[in-house]
């Protein structure tokens, strides 16, 4: 089969065309999906090398539940997501041996940088800033506003209601806005 | 120490923008380590799913010799009931001719007669 002929089929289709062995779907699934998983995990980590490891962690189990997989059940990028997601807070709390929700103080405030920040050193500020949100609000964040994801299937993701989500990311922006006060001028945004 | 003023949302959404348009792509390596998974699981699935799926009738198949063993013994099961319940007139007349009557089977001798032994001398 044209690998191009399968741009259209579902993601839950070409799981269970993978579940029965076919190997055009998991190619297309592999392209699709890696990507999204690895740049929510790298968000949620800080660390490439570790959001590399979680994202084959999850993929592998995507494979594994291929077979036993049945559509109409569930979104599979709302089940990888979930798998994500657990997967990183099980590396963080290893690494931090902390209660992640515990709110950290925001960035300290660094001096005035003459020139404005390129968009890659935007990102990287707006990435240690998350770093610092708890976790919950950084997973609402991220899923909602980078990844662009709907709140119901955040909610889903996240197991919890609509508006739990949208209280989440509300207080999460809050915090990021706060966290970032002290960079406007860095971050190019001129100091109102 | 001067005040600080939070970003706006519009402020806070151009950095939100410029992080989703740097979305980090996955490494040539990875994209290796992920699609040997597949492969993996693939073979592995083709393994277990011959014994899971083997039931009675395909190990009665395979012990008679395979689906063409079982295809004659279909065509000659149903070519016997066909002509058990048509009868034929081919059959009919061919059981009815001179050559299966009982009485004339009666009259068949096929051993050597011992008659002769009785004789005298």
């Amino acid at each position: 089969m044209p690998f191009d002929a399968l741009n259209e089929v579902s993601d839950e289709a070409l799981l269970v065309a993978f579940g029965n062995g076919d190997r055009d779907a998991a190619r297309a699934l592999t392209l699709r999906l890696t990507p999204k998983v690895m740049g929510f995990s790298v968000r949620m980590l800080g660390d490439v090398a570790e959001a590399e490891d979680v994202t084959q962690d999850a993929m592998l189990r995507l494979w594994r539940v291929a077979p036993k997989w049945r559509q109409g059940e569930a979104k599979v990028t709302t089940w990888l997501y979930r798998v994500v997601m657990n997967l990183c807070t099980d590396r963080l709390r290893r690494k931090r041996g902390v209660a992640l929700d515990a709110i950290e103080e925001p960035v300290d405030e660094t001096p005035g940088v003459e020139a404005k920040m390129t968009a890659a050193e935007r990102v990287r500020a707006l990435e240690e800033a998350l770093q610092v949100l708890p976790e919950r609000q950084r997973q609402a964040v991220i899923l909602r506003h980078i990844e662009g994801i709907s709140n119901p299937e955040i909610a889903a993701v996240m197991d919890i209601s609509t508006e739990a989500v949208e209280s989440l990311t509300a207080r999460g922006k809050r915090a990021l806005s706060a966290a970032l006060a002290g960079r406007r001028e860095e971050l190019g945004f001129g100091d109102d | 120490m001067t005040d600080r003023i939070d970003l706006q949302e519009s402020e806070l959404d151009a950095l939100f923008s410029a992080a989703a348009d740097a979305t980090p792509l996955p490494s040539s390596t990875l994209l290796e380590r992920v699609s040997a998974d597949a492969e993996a699981e693939i073979a592995n699935v083709a393994v277990a799913r011959p014994a899971r799926g083997a039931g009675l009738f395909a190990r009665f198949v395979s012990l008679i010799g395979g689906w063409p063993t079982a295809a004659g013994l279909a065509t000659a099961t149903v070519a016997g009931i066909w002509i058990g319940y048509a009868v034929p007139e081919t059959v009919d007349g061919l059981a009815g001719s001179a050559w299966f009557t009982g009485s004339n089977l009666d009259m068949v001798e096929f051993t050597a007669s011992f008659d002769s032994l009785l004789g005298e001398g």
